[in-house]
């Protein structure tokens, strides 16, 4: 069992490296989608915006399942009992609360700009979603690194 | 405002026990020990008696309220 927590700190540890790391690859993509017209039929769209389209679709619900799920989903029910325990589970139900903060204030904001200047819905979806992922991934990693540093 | 004050390092080290040895006695993470023991992190009453089962002390001696100024 010993080596079992060793091996729970260790990929703890990098869990709480790497979320914050993806968060910031999320919002990176996001340049992609406001330097570009939005594609209003997918089916027939080019390749590249079939691509691009995609990708992010799958990078957020992968994150999103990270999040949600503590990730690790290929590893034994032991040690993803020891990387999901009691205080995991406060620090996500901490972050949930602020990436939905975050998703619900970016949302006031762009029904506030849509007034002024049209906005798409795709830009729009966007925005709201990587947003607030974002600011749970990052949130998320901060407690557990911090966590991790008090020893 | 009363805060948890708690003695886990001090009975954990009298039995000359790791924070990592804890942790797997009590089936949590070496972060969960750690911050319990820092006073970050308030333990639930599940992970407390099984602290104090681990440590082999009554649980009201492990954690007590400190009356905050």
């Amino acid at each position: 069992m010993s080596d079992l927590v060793e091996t729970a700190d260790r990929l703890s540890r990098r869990r709480a490296r790497m979320l914050p790391v993806l968060a910031l690859f999320l919002l990176t993509q996001q340049a992609a989608f406001i330097n570009r017209p939005v594609v209003a039929d997918l089916v027939h769209a080019r390749p590249v915006d079939q691509v691009r389209f995609g990708s992010w679709a799958v990078l957020t619900l992968v994150l999103l399942a990270a999040l949600a799920t503590g990730g690790f989903w290929f590893r034994g029910r032991e040690l993803r009992a020891l990387l999901n325990d009691e205080q995991t589970t406060a620090h996500r139900r901490d972050a949930m609360s602020v990436g939905f903060v975050v998703s619900a204030l970016t949302g006031v904001v762009l029904y506030v700009l849509a007034s002024i200047e049209p906005l798409g819905a795709h830009l729009a979806i966007n925005l709201i979603v990587a947003l607030g992922l974002a600011a749970a991934l990052i949130r998320f990693g901060a407690l557990e690194r911090r966590a991790h540093k008090l020893g | 405002m009363a805060e948890l004050a708690n003695r886990v390092r001090e009975a954990r080290e009298a039995r000359g026990l790791t924070q990592a040895e804890l942790a797997a006695l009590v089936e949590v993470s070496r972060k969960t020990i750690n911050t319990v023991e820092n006073a970050v992190f308030v333990p639930s009453t599940v992970i407390a008696l099984k602290l104090a089962r681990a440590l082999g002390e009554p649980v009201e001696r492990l954690f007590s309220l400190r009356e905050g100024s």
